[in-house]
């Protein structure tokens, strides 16, 4: 085993090793298990390396820290778990109106509210889409394993900066709290931002284009506000075309970039009759119950989604019209497969545990074994 | 080792240490060329409550990193052992601390007794380096990891602080672990 590149790591370090290598220059947070290893880890780090570290009162504060460091040129992330991430709602709104790159680590926890923290859960899926108000479109990734806590965060910077957005890592409690050996890369190469004082910061010739944004101290009249603006940040709160032209570019410089965005993974689906659809830390149990039903003689296969939002509903609707059945195991009441069956050709089948447990590759084997009698 | 997976699970109490000796016990293995998924179940104390720290140690990628049977059990206190043991296979190795646990006499599995705290507070001097006593006795009797490994993977994760103590009693356990050997026979 090379000492170097290849080494065990518990998913949480492995969350802050990818940011460091992503150059993450700025954190705030809160601590809340179970996430606050990174937090832990990143106090520790950054102010080695320059960059800074701040524990706020509260999440509301901690992502106004970040969508202010991220403005001043930094690369900037908090991490959190479900309560905390209700309370950032706001915070992310306001990110994606003002075109804010940011990274979000949410080690997902059995809620809702305070439910059981040191029990794994998925019930954040649909509240990182949809949990602040009006229509907007952050990035979602999801890792099932200690190297995708490293590669994902890593990545979840080069989409934020990319498209300034905020960028979600809806880890879980399985992965992040997982020791396993993954392999470092050293420094990652992440999207500059474009700085371009003499170009508009908040509009672009294309409805979905991503705008230059400045920092704060490079020499612009620079106005930021949640409010509806025109492409120089003037507030324009009484023109209906300036607010459809806005709220239409923030969704489509995400949504019209889906096939850049959205990875999955197929395993063993080219002949298959059933597919397990899942992501997260259930992913490993499905696998194992797909291969376990292979070795019964089973046709299973494995439609593993490494990006949440935008949803890959091209893969899932092109897989399901050749398969008879979609399986979806999930930690929550069937947030994703609500997703499928808006866009499968094939029936689709939900497993939901809602216990604090992770679901054992048998329970998917059974209910898939059920689904195909 | 020759079998394509070995399962274990450390079970105690919550501030026994037993999240770092499966860490300790993963980082090993992974030095020795092997796969390894290590993962801990605790409640929200600090200390007290039944709390368990798993590891897979394997030949070929492991798909689903928990476990769902133990093939080796280590225990540090009686309601560990008893909510642990039913998830022992049938041909399951116990090793359990006497000054913790009494042994209940069920199924075909080997249960074996390691003094490990007595060992700790008798020759370390420290009760709390019993956890390195107990994964010492594991690894002296079942030769799962070579004994460098071991020390590489204590140099690594343990603090400098306990390192000597908890070398020590590593090593007085995998003595125990040894003699156990030549008393009852080999694992498997």
């Amino acid at each position: 085993m090379d000492a170097d590149r290849v080494q065990i790591m518990m998913g949480n370090q492995a969350a802050a090793a990818g940011a460091l290598a992503a150059g993450c220059t700025f954190y705030a947070g809160y601590p809340i298990t179970p996430s606050s290893e990174i937090m832990e880890i990143l106090a520790a780090e950054l102010p080695e390396r320059g960059g800074v570290f701040i524990q706020m009162e509260d999440e509301i504060a901690s992502i106004s820290a970040v969508i202010g460091a991220s403005w001043a040129g930094a690369r900037a992330m908090t991490a959190t778990s479900g309560p905390g991430l209700s309370l950032m709602m706001e915070g992310v709104g306001y990110a994606a109106m003002t075109e804010t790159p940011c990274v979000i680590v949410d080690v997902q926890r059995a809620g809702p509210a305070t439910g059981q923290a040191t029990r794994i859960g998925a019930g954040d899926i649909l509240q990182a889409r949809f949990g602040s108000h009006g229509d907007y479109c952050p990035i979602a990734l999801s890792p099932w394993s200690v190297q995708e806590m490293y590669d994902l965060t890593a990545r979840a910077f080069d989409l934020a900066e990319r498209f300034r957005v905020p960028v979600f890592v809806l880890a879980d409690e399985g992965v992040g709290h997982l020791r396993e050996s993954l392999e470092l890369h050293g420094e990652i190469e992440i999207a500059r931002r474009r700085r371009d004082p003499s170009a508009p910061p908040f509009g672009t010739d294309s409805p979905d284009g991503v705008p230059p944004m400045p920092a704060f101290g490079d020499g612009a009249r620079l106005m930021v506000t949640g409010s509806t603006h025109d492409e120089w940040g003037y507030r324009r709160v009484d023109h209906p075309e300036v607010h459809a032209r806005l709220v239409e570019r923030l969704n489509r410089k995400v949504l019209d970039h889906t096939a850049e965005i959205a990875r999955w993974d197929e395993r063993l689906c080219d002949d298959a009759s059933l597919v397990v659809l899942a992501y997260g830390f259930t992913a490993r149990s499905a696998l194992a119950a797909v291969k376990q039903l292979r070795a019964e003689g089973v046709r299973a296969g494995l439609l593993r989604l490494e990006t949440l939002w935008p949803f890959p509903e091209d893969a899932v609707t092109a897989l399901s019209g050749r398969v008879d059945a979609l399986l979806v195991p999930e930690m929550n009441r069937g947030q994703v497969a609500l997703l499928a069956r808006a866009c499968a050709r094939c029936p689709v089948h939900g497993l939901s545990q809602t216990d604090g447990e992770v679901i054992e590759p048998e329970r998917i084997a059974e209910r898939a074994r059920e689904v195909l009698a | 080792m020759d079998a394509q997976k070995v399962q274990v699970r450390f079970g105690g109490l919550g501030g026994q240490g037993l999240v770092t000796l499966g860490a300790v016990l993963a980082e090993a293995a992974a030095r020795s060329g092997m796969r390894v998924a290590a993962s801990q179940q605790y409640g929200s104390r600090a200390r007290g409550g039944a709390t368990r720290a798993d590891v897979i140690l394997a030949r070929e990628e492991i798909d689903f990193p928990h476990i769902h049977r133990a093939d080796v059990l280590l225990v540090l206190a009686q309601e560990a052992y008893e909510l642990y043991l039913p998830s022992v296979t049938e041909a399951g190795l116990v090793l359990a601390d006497p000054f913790f646990v009494k042994l209940a006499e069920r199924g075909g599995r080997k249960q074996l007794l390691v003094p490990a705290t007595a060992t700790a507070i008798e020759k370390v001097g420290k009760q709390v380096a019993a956890n390195f006593v107990l994964l010492g006795a594991l690894l002296g009797y079942t030769e799962l990891v070579p004994d460098e490994a071991v020390r590489a993977a204590i140099a690594k994760l343990v603090n400098p602080r306990f390192q000597a103590i908890n070398l020590e009693a590593c090593s007085l356990g995998a003595g125990l672990g040894r003699a156990l050997a030549e008393e009852v026979g080999p694992w498997r």
